[in-house]
């Protein structure tokens, strides 16, 4: 088994296709992230988070032959997982919700700039509050770019979208942000 | 949330699910590089008998055909192939958008690109004669498509506005004999007339004349022009019904 977790993921693939028991080691590695990643992105219950990380590892296996080796794994999930993650946000949409979020999931992290600045500066559940509220395209990109500290190029596979758009949404993201922010009295800066 | 690979495995297990075969991703991509590649040939086709259309108008005598050039090019534009190039562009665009790399690009490059790309083909083939030959094709095979020979042979069998057409069968010293599409033979006077574009004035060459008809054989040429740049001959006073 340790054997097998030092492999790469690309190999992981290899190895899924070969014997089904091998997909065991990409779940472990990417739950986590990909949890706290759907927890940021919509106003999902836990159960709900549980049920889409199903969905999610289930398409991933289904569609493991169509992996595009140009592209790193962790892209590939997450495209999957932002996809999934919209069209549940789509059905929900008319539902009326009530939000049961495990706010440390969201707020647990690897540690990056974004989020120390958060904490030096006011209560982080606020300024997650605020980040809840932007239009989901902004989010998706302050997500990617700050909590899941991905490149331009990787946020261009996951979102499908070219690394000009996707600059583009990044600024109007932080714009739309810092206006909010701005908007509830809070000191804080990007 | 911890058992969670074994939950997932079990489902698999369940459901026997399994990874849908390569071959078949491999021809959803096929699928979609040849509609777009046969769009894009499609739009340069229509490009090319577009670049026919609009070369073999004759733009500088507008004033004989229309009151203004406006009205003149509204007539004149080839709305089906328009029409089809831009359904074939959006088609090969929508295509190579969906490719699986295809979204790294802007929406408006790709359009640019296939645009050009289909203009330049296009162009290309126009220059070998192929929007002449499909021009032509699809006149036979589709009796109601107006070709571009059918309407020009309209235009130049206008005697009231002094449009002429047809294939010189003697030449003279002041005069020609022309038979026009429909068979019939008349005596032009070219003594004034403006000859252009390197007109062959000999047996056999056919030419669009301006000029009066003087009576129901005579025609008082005041220019004469090639049929065609391409040369090809339409076989003036062959066919029996050009329309």
């Amino acid at each position: 088994m340790e054997e097998l977790n030092a492999k790469s993921d690309e190999e992981v693939i290899l190895l899924t296709l070969k014997k089904r028991d091998n997909f065991a080691i990409l779940i472990e590695r990417y739950q986590a992230r990909l949890s706290r990643y759907i927890a940021r992105l919509c106003n999902c219950t836990n159960e709900d988070i549980e049920d889409l990380l199903q969905e999610i590892f289930i398409k991933t296996y289904r569609n493991l032959n169509d992996f595009d080796r140009g592209l790193k794994f962790s892209s590939w999930i997450y495209r999957i997982t932002h996809n999934e993650v919209i069209s549940h946000f789509r059905k929900s949409k008319s539902r009326p919700q009530s939000v049961d979020v495990d706010l440390s999931l969201i707020a647990d992290s690897s540690s990056n700039e974004f989020i120390e600045s958060i904490d030096r500066n006011i209560d982080r559940i606020k300024i997650l509050e605020v980040l809840k509220s932007l239009d989901i395209r902004y989010r998706e990109v302050i997500i990617l770019r700050f909590f899941e500290q991905k490149d331009y190029s990787e946020i261009s596979d996951i979102l499908k979208k070219p690394s000009g758009t996707v600059a583009t949404l990044l600024n109007r993201a932080k714009k739309q942000f810092k206006e909010k922010i701005e908007k509830n009295n809070i000191k804080f800066e990007l | 949330m911890k058992d969670l690979a074994k939950t997932i495995l079990n489902q698999i297990d369940k459901k026997e699910i399994k990874p849908i075969s390569r071959g078949l991703f491999l021809l959803r991509n096929f699928s979609i590089w040849f509609l777009a590649i046969l769009s894009l040939s499609l739009g340069s086709v229509s490009v090319s008998l577009l670049a026919y259309n609009i070369s073999s108008k004759d733009w500088d005598i507008y004033t004989h055909l229309h009151e203004s050039w406006i009205g003149f090019l509204i007539s004149s534009l080839p709305y089906l192939w328009i029409l089809i190039t831009l359904v074939s562009l959006l088609i090969a665009i929508f295509n190579i958008e969906h490719s699986k790399n295809g979204y790294r690009y802007s929406p408006l490059k790709i359009a640019l690109l296939s645009l050009v790309a289909s203009v330049i083909v296009g162009l290309v083939t126009f220059s070998f004669g192929v929007g002449q030959n499909i021009d032509n094709y699809v006149g036979r095979v589709f009796p109601s498509y107006t070709t571009v020979d059918s309407e020009k042979i309209a235009i130049w069998s206008q005697p009231t506005k002094g449009l002429f057409s047809g294939s010189i069968q003697a030449v003279g010293d002041s005069s020609l004999v022309v038979m026009d599409s429909s068979g019939k033979k008349w005596q032009v006077d070219y003594r004034n007339a403006i000859v252009r574009g390197g007109t062959k004035i000999q047996v056999g060459t056919e030419i669009k004349i301006i000029g009066n008809n003087t009576d129901s054989n005579n025609i008082s040429a005041s220019e004469i022009r090639p049929w065609g740049s391409s040369g090809n001959g339409r076989g003036f006073g062959q066919r029996k019904n050009i329309e």
